[in-house]
């Protein structure tokens, strides 16, 4: 049956590089959990060390309470789909699904009942007999994943699943797997590159980079509260400004934009300066003679539901501001003067050395 | 505690299924390859008393009678590859570039003069231009005198039209890769037709035209049958080598050894050269449009329709001769008029037991070559270490090692104990596996590298070990690369003469030997009759060969 993965401080080195610096984390019971993060972030290194393909340098990964780091990789149970299916090319739909079964010795008739379940679930029972040459990227991809489930596994691992197929076919699969997932209610393990797909599919988010997890959280919390500068940047857009900070004699502090106004916040701790991150949604344009930082805009794209600003501030850097279609009557043009407002709860506020800084 | 368990699981993981695969081929080749190779060499420094010596060495460069077949080789094996790259490269231009007629025919017959027998040739140009050959006679009736075909005249030619096939293919193969934007770039940039060839194509194709030199080079310097039965005064060091063994009666090896190394210190030098100097300069390209192919009017067409089958038709000529005369009536060593079957009657007579021979030792050293091969690719591809680039190494190391070789070698090593083989079956089958492996391991190497890892990982973490995984995944998908290579080595193991001839006893003669005992005693019928069944089994597994690889895998 699924069971938790607990990770312990958890080490994968090549050579003198360090893949995976002392991760831990736990993947709770039945949790779609998503690892997210660049290309060679240690996301997939990870995902692989669960799955046995890699070796632990250092440190425990657990699954249930069971400490499972010498176990060979055919005895963990787990579930895996590729990021190129790896569908078995001699054999058929039905034999690809049923290879597992037959691994773990379960009688014929019910391997064809459990097999021909699994392929409705993905929907493709009548391609049972097709052989992979004759199925399409789609396809190939539902075969992969009735496969990884059919053995009811304890955790499902998924690398990059989605990558490879075409953008109309991504958003279709990826509210497939999350509904499998919520149904069987198996652990999942996915790695990802793509962040709307991430927030799309997870319950919860690790997000990767330099093999060490940057921020653990839902994806509403790590969209509206990164933690850092790059997962302020790395999710969505944000824009960084500079700000000043100033205490007054109550020890009340106030930030404050170059040619802006001045806000109260409250900080972890004392700093001169701090570094403010703001998405292009969180700002309000007024008009030139309304409050906030002045600016001009140099290009604007209609995108139909909002259009997107690209706003130069006085002191040369250029920040983007998004309008909704909905709230507005007309869109503005290049060369318009604006005042950039934003409200203080909003935004997020980090040091210089990018970690957080304010105070929820 | 948790210490101990986890030393005592990394132990038990280690001795996994491939590390014990990959320990036991080492130790396999330590013993069959590597000991006999030092034991030759330990020989050719010692005296047969023990003492370390030189004398061996001195004796083979100061006498004329031993430094001259080094020359002659040399000589040989340098006519031999330059006029091979002289046939094979326009075959190959005119073939891959122009619309001339029977295009598969040709490479048919080119591939298959390439894989017959390698004496078959020098045999038959004796049958045809020899003292009292068919050609030569029909001439002498019209009172021309030809003249003679045999020494070194005869062993080139012999060994063109037997070798040219390898710069013919693996050029082809260039010139049809070479995409058709490179030399329309050259013809825009102003560049007529025949300095394009000179400056772009021939060029880009050069590291593979050296790569099908070397091939030519090697083996005109490795091969024994040729130059023994047409060379008569003309002597090779893979000859010398042969005679030296056989008089040293008592299996002191001494001299034959330092000519071993000799010959084996030649082409590892020319294969080094090769490997570091040619293959660096290698362009890798695939043909997005592969080049055009010019259509010609009909009177060009014809002309070089029939200069390519011109050529393939002599280079396949002594195969037709080798079964032609294999019906023809003989008297004793006279072939006389009309047509019998009394040379067949003769060999299944006489001389049974060398066919079951061939085929009994070919069968057992395929099935040993298959499954060695299948396990050795997959290492040496998947399990990527120093220990294994190590075998690989040594897997491919008797490629320069020349067969008569490889055959004293063994012979030196394995009739004393603790191990002794000669004069056994075994013998000869290790000395195949040895030498026609490497076939079987490039093409499953070949198609292994196209397998993705994750197919595999998909099988294990299903619950399947990767040992299972192995046996029920990747060999399957590995079979059509396995089995060529393997039709491949078949066919090259029925057919080998020169580690047979120095490893054979009564018992365990093989048809490659009996034909040349056969032609020595001048009984050219039996002789034909054996080359024929070779001849045949070697054609139809050639044609079994195109269907299992569908033109996927090469012959060279």
């Amino acid at each position: 049956m699924s069971h938790s993965v607990k990770v312990c401080n958890v080490v994968k080195k090549y050579d003198d590089f360090v893949a995976v610096d002392k991760i831990s984390c736990e993947i709770r019971e039945g949790e779609f959990f998503t690892l997210l993060g660049p290309s060679g972030c240690g996301k997939t290194t990870l995902l692989r060390m669960i799955a046995g393909f890699n070796s632990i340098d250092d440190g425990e990964i657990y699954f249930g309470d069971k400490v499972i780091n010498q176990i060979e990789a055919h005895k963990r149970d787990i579930g895996m789909v590729f990021q190129n299916y790896a569908i078995f090319p001699h054999m058929t739909v039905y034999d690809n699904v049923a290879y597992g079964l037959k691994a773990r010795k379960v009688p014929k008739d019910q391997i064809e009942v459990k097999v021909m379940e699994a392929l409705d679930l993905v929907q493709i029972k009548n391609l049972k007999d097709r052989k992979p040459s004759e199925l399409s990227g789609g396809q190939q991809q539902r075969v992969a994943l009735a496969r990884a489930i059919v053995i009811k596994p304890g955790v499902l691992l998924m690398d990059e699943p989605l990558s490879n197929l075409d953008a109309k076919l991504r958003v279709q699969m990826r509210t497939i797997i999350k509904k499998l997932q919520k149904d069987l209610g198996i652990t999942t393990v996915y790695v990802t590159h793509d962040q709307e797909e991430a927030l799309a599919i997870s319950d919860r988010i690790a997000i990767m980079k330099s093999g060490k997890i940057m921020q653990l959280d839902t994806p509403a919390d790590i969209y509206k509260r990164p933690r850092n500068t790059f997962v302020a940047g790395f999710i969505g857009t944000s824009n960084f400004l500079d700000v000043q900070v100033r205490y007054d004699d109550k020890m009340n502090t106030f930030i404050k934009v170059e040619g802006g106004l001045e806000y109260p916040v409250k900080l972890k701790r004392k700093l001169e300066t701090a570094i403010l991150s703001i998405r292009p949604e969180q700002f309000i344009i007024n008009g030139p003679d309304g409050r906030g930082i002045p600016g001009e805009i140099q290009m604007y794209t209609f995108l139909g539901d909002f259009a997107n600003y690209e706003i130069k501030l006085p002191g040369g850097q250029v920040v983007e501001a998004n309008e909704y279609t909905k709230d507005i009557d007309f869109v503005r043009a290049i060369g318009d003067r604006i005042r950039l407002d934003f409200d203080p709860e909003k935004i997020s506020l980090f040091d210089q050395e990018g970690t957080e800084a304010y105070l929820w | 505690m948790v210490n101990e368990q986890s030393i005592a699981g990394k132990i038990k993981n280690h001795f996994n299924f491939w590390n014990i695969t990959k320990y036991l081929f080492i130790i396999l080749l330590l013993i069959f390859l590597v000991y006999p190779l030092f034991a030759i060499i330990f020989r050719s420094f010692y005296n047969t008393e023990g003492e370390f010596t030189m004398k061996f060495y001195k004796t083979f460069f100061t006498k004329a009678y031993y430094y001259r077949t080094l020359i002659n080789s040399l000589k040989v094996s340098v006519l031999t590859t330059v006029l091979s790259v002289a046939v094979g490269v326009p075959l190959a231009y005119i073939t891959s570039r122009f619309n001339v007629f029977g295009k598969k025919l040709i490479n048919l017959l080119i591939i298959m003069s390439l894989m017959s027998p390698p004496f078959i040739g020098a045999y038959s140009w004796i049958m045809l231009l020899g003292r009292n050959g068919f050609i030569t006679n029909l001439f002498e009736k019209i009172g021309i005198t030809m003249p003679p075909i045999y020494g070194f005249g005869g062993i080139i030619m012999v060994f063109t039209l037997k070798l040219f096939p390898y710069v013919y293919l693996y050029v082809s193969g260039a010139m049809s890769s070479i995409d058709r934007s490179l030399e329309e770039a050259a013809e825009n940039l102003g560049s007529s037709k025949l300095r394009r060839v000179f400056t772009v194509t021939i060029p880009v194709i050069m590291p593979t035209l050296a790569a099908g030199a070397i091939m030519v080079f090697m083996s005109s310097l490795a091969d024994f049958g040729t130059p023994m039965l047409i060379g008569e005064g003309y002597k090779v060091l893979p000859v010398l080598v042969y005679e030296e063994y056989m008089s040293e009666m008592g299996g002191n090896a001494n001299m034959a050894g330092a000519l071993s190394v000799v010959i084996v210190f030649c082409s590892t030098a020319v294969l080094l050269i090769q490997k570091y100097v040619i293959s660096r300069k290698n362009y890798v390209m695939t043909a997005m449009r592969p080049p055009i192919i010019e259509k010609l009017s009909m009177a060009k067409r014809i002309l070089l329709t029939a200069i390519c089958m011109f050529v393939a038709f002599v280079a396949f000529l002594p195969q037709i001769v080798v079964v032609i005369t294999s019906f023809v009536k003989t008297s004793g060593p006279i072939f006389v008029k009309g047509f019998s079957l009394e040379s067949y009657e003769k060999i299944f007579y006489k001389l049974s037991k060398n066919i079951t021979n061939t085929f009994t030792f070919s069968i057992i050293a395929i099935a040993i070559i298959i499954v060695a091969g299948m396990l050795l690719s997959y290492l040496i591809v998947k399990r990527k270490s120093k220990i294994n680039s190590f075998l690989d190494l040594l897997i491919m190391f008797p490629y320069v090692i020349p067969g008569a070789v490889l055959g004293i070698c063994m012979l030196v090593a394995f009739n004393k104990p603790p191990i002794i083989l000669s004069g056994s079956a075994a013998i000869l089958i290790i000395a195949y596996v040895i030498r026609k492996m490497p076939y079987t391991i490039r093409s499953s190497s070949a198609l292994l590298y196209q397998i993705e890892p994750s197919i595999e990982e998909a099988s294990i973490n299903l619950g399947v070990s990767p040992m299972k995984t192995f046996f029920k995944i990747t060999a399957r998908m590995m079979a059509p690369g396995v089995l060529s290579g393997a039709i491949l080595s078949w066919i090259t193991t029925i057919n080998e003469l020169s580690s047979s001839i120095m490893l054979y006893s009564g018992k365990t003669a093989t048809i490659s030997v009996a034909i040349y005992t056969e032609v020595v005693r001048s009984s050219f019928g039996t002789a034909a009759a054996l080359a024929s069944i070779l001849t045949i089994t070697t054609i139809l597994s050639l044609l079994l060969f195109n269907w299992v690889s569908k033109g996927k895998v090469s012959v060279i």
